[in-house]
């Protein structure tokens, strides 16, 4: 297996969303929908797409996080479900991902 | 009371349903259609103590309208030369609706975008006001205002002009005149 250097990796960005639906939506509904409103740009974006709990995570490199945002802006269905993908955090990591999840969890504990 | 009190801007939304948790999205003031802010279709103004929305998609119906509202709302978003011009003497606003994008399909969506990309550059051109505004229905058509400026560059704004056509300074005045009566 050949280890590339840091500097030779594809740098990636994580963008934490929150998920509000009618009804449970799951990543792949998601993924049907970035792909529907991005067109053309969907491979540049390349999502993947992990979800924890009503958080929702997506990984893409860092020139598309953007572009991710404005289509997450125009999604008002998932599969004919009305839900809304709230951007809340980017990051380049996902320990500082999910610290922010656990903050804002925190947060609606109390 | 409307107007920023630091270099931080404050927002604005006009929406169509009874939004409270409105600071939670970030807004300072949401104006609520039906109790804040009234929609006309045509005809006379007949409530003249809150601010007001010409709806039409007749530019010349706007034309003959123009000293009775504040603000115009043309939904067929055409560029006419001669209300844009009437519109910036009058200091009026036109109101462009986000809704417009997030409420359609397809084809009728990329329609909605060119329609308004080329509205927004005409009003830029000529240097006419403009409001963003989403005119939700209910709790999933409201944007944070980050999404409003995401949605703004779409539609050919840069993020400074995209922030200030939802900020309570431009519109302050409009609303205060009306508090103050």
């Amino acid at each position: 297996m050949i280890f590339l250097k840091s500097i030779l990796r594809d740098k990636k960005r994580y963008l934490l969303f929150k998920v509000f639906s009618e009804e449970k939506i799951n990543e792949k509904e998601i993924a049907i929908e970035i792909f529907k409103n991005s067109g053309i740009f969907y491979s540049k974006i390349n999502p993947k797409i992990k979800f924890e709990g009503n958080f929702g995570i997506i990984k893409t490199n860092p020139k598309a996080i953007e572009d991710l945002e404005r289509i997450l802006a125009v999604i008002t269905e998932v599969n004919k479900k009305r839900a809304h993908l709230l951007p809340l955090y980017i990051s380049g990591s996902l320990k500082k991902i999910k610290e922010k999840i656990r903050e804002l969890e925190g947060k609606r504990k109390e | 009371m409307l107007k920023a009190s630091g270099g931080r801007l404050d927002f604005f939304d006009i929406v169509n349903f009874d939004f409270k948790d409105f600071s939670k999205f970030g807004f300072s003031k949401v104006f609520v259609a039906g109790k804040d802010v009234f929609f006309y279709k045509g005809g006379e103004r007949r409530d003249a103590k809150s601010p007001s929305i010409f709806l039409s998609s007749d530019a010349k119906e706007m034309i003959k309208n123009l000293k009775f509202f504040d603000f115009f709302y043309l939904q067929s978003y055409d560029t006419n030369l001669e209300l844009a011009t009437k519109l910036k003497k009058r200091k009026k606003f036109f109101l462009v609706s986000i809704g417009d994008i997030l409420f359609s399909k397809g084809i009728e969506k990329a329609n909605k975008i060119a329609k308004m990309s080329k509205f927004v550059k005409f009003c830029n051109f000529y240097d006419v006001d403009f409001i963003l505004a989403t005119l939700a229905n209910d709790f999933y058509g409201v944007r944070t205002p980050r999404e409003i400026e995401r949605i703004g560059e779409i539609i050919g704004l840069t993020r400074q002009q995209a922030r200030f056509s939802i900020s309570l300074e431009k519109v302050g005045d409009i609303f205060e005149k009306y508090s103050q009566r």
